[in-house]
């Protein structure tokens, strides 16, 4: 089972999922339950309504849900944590534009760099996880 | 990927379109003269029939070269075609000015002269076919015998000057309407290599953006677990603070770009490789 202070994140690419997963585990004590795809945060399941956070890569691949579907299964299966898209695509690319309209959720570009992302992190995170 | 048209080909279609045209009706107006001269005695039907036939071979010659037409041949073909029908009107002109009963003159020269002005290919080929027309109309008329010029209605053959004014009119008309058509089709082939050069470079922006994330966040893992690594560390930091900035600059593209369904879930390896 998940746990507020963990971290959800979505993002096709191998590399830099794992990098980022030793990130959260490493520099924030935090857990981060890293996905490469739609069908994987289906299967992650009850684990990842759970998460205080939700990062969401917005392109996942040609041809495959994107991370705005990815969204819109949080939400609808009672996601109330905070949710941020990282992109990067151009902010007028139509994806990126549809992200922007959903209104509950930020979007950052990537590349983002340590520093914000460790401000994103301290916002979300609980008061006796706060970054070491 | 979106084709590259060519201004050249499309000039080219638009010439080898005109010419076919020409010849089209040169096949099928001249043999009709025969009809419309039937109860001329004296009217010879060879000079009819071989410009209609000479249209019809001059149609094989374009349709041989449909797929690759050129200017050039447009042009060679539509004054070939408009020089064998001169030359057959010129032979017929004489047996309809001696033809009893009341002829009026040159009826196909002043077809003949707005025809050009509507298919031909360019503004030079189109003058030199209205000439030619109109030329030989009064050429013709000065070389009949006296006799037969008193036959002629009043204004004739002169009204064919004021044919020739308004071909030549709609003639410049029409090359100012390509003009504006080659000059439109010049920005939309200039916009679309744009578009294809803005996609390519923000497609490099994109793929790029996700290694540099992992390289920062790596290096920023490395600074902490090992700072005495911090040197060596900071360039690979400032390599990549590089990078950044070099993506940035693809940024000014973004607004240069029309985005189509196509983007949604683009491939950015086909969008830089083109395939």
């Amino acid at each position: 089972m998940g746990r507020p202070s963990d971290v959800l994140f979505l993002d096709d690419d191998d590399d830099l999922r794992a990098t980022f997963i030793d990130l959260v585990r490493t520099l924030f004590a935090r857990e981060c339950h890293g996905i490469g795809s739609h069908r994987d945060l289906i299967a992650l399941g009850e684990r990842a309504l759970h998460c205080g956070v939700a990062i969401l890569d917005i392109n996942l691949g040609p041809e495959v849900p994107s991370g705005i579907d990815a969204y819109g299964w949080l939400r609808k299966h009672g996601y109330d944590g905070r949710i941020v898209f990282l992109t990067g695509h151009a902010a007028s690319h139509p994806l990126v534009m549809e992200a922007r309209r959903l209104g509950d959720a930020e979007v950052v570009s990537k590349p983002v760099s340590l520093v914000a992302l460790t401000s994103l992190l301290e916002d979300a995170a609980p008061a006796e996880h706060a970054p070491q | 990927m979106i084709p590259q048209p060519s201004e050249n080909g499309h000039h080219a279609r638009n010439a080898w379109r005109g010419a076919l045209w020409a010849c089209g009706l040169n096949a099928v107006g001249m043999p009709l003269d025969i009809l419309m001269a039937r109860e001329v005695t004296d009217m010879p039907r060879w000079p009819p029939l071989v410009s209609g036939a000479t249209g019809v071979l001059l149609m094989i010659v374009l349709f041989a070269y449909r797929r690759r037409p050129t200017a050039r041949l447009a042009r060679t073909t539509f004054l070939v075609n408009t020089a064998v029908i001169v030359a057959a009107l010129w032979i017929t002109s004489t047996a309809y000015a001696g033809a009893p009963g009341r002829w009026i003159p040159f009826q196909a020269n002043k077809l003949g002269a707005l025809a050009a002005a509507m298919l031909a290919p360019d503004l030079v080929t189109g003058s030199v076919a209205i000439a030619a027309f109109v030329g030989m109309a009064l050429v013709r008329y000065l070389t009949l015998h006296e006799a037969l010029q008193e036959r002629f209605a009043i204004g004739e053959p002169w009204t064919i000057v004021i044919y020739a004014l308004f071909a030549m009119a709609l003639l410049a008309y029409r090359a100012q309407r390509i003009a504006l058509a080659r000059r439109m089709f010049r920005i939309r082939s200039e916009s679309i290599a744009t578009q294809r050069l803005a996609r390519a470079f923000l497609a490099l922006r994109d793929f790029t953006n996700t290694p540099l994330q992992t390289i920062e966040l790596a290096s920023g893992i490395l600074h902490r677990q090992h700072p005495e690594l911090g040197p060596i560390l900071d360039r690979i930091d400032r390599s990549v603070d590089r990078l950044y900035r070099l993506n940035n600059t693809f940024s000014v593209y973004e607004s240069q770009i029309e985005w189509t369904e196509e983007d949604l879930t683009p491939d950015p390896t086909a969008l830089v490789v083109g395939h």
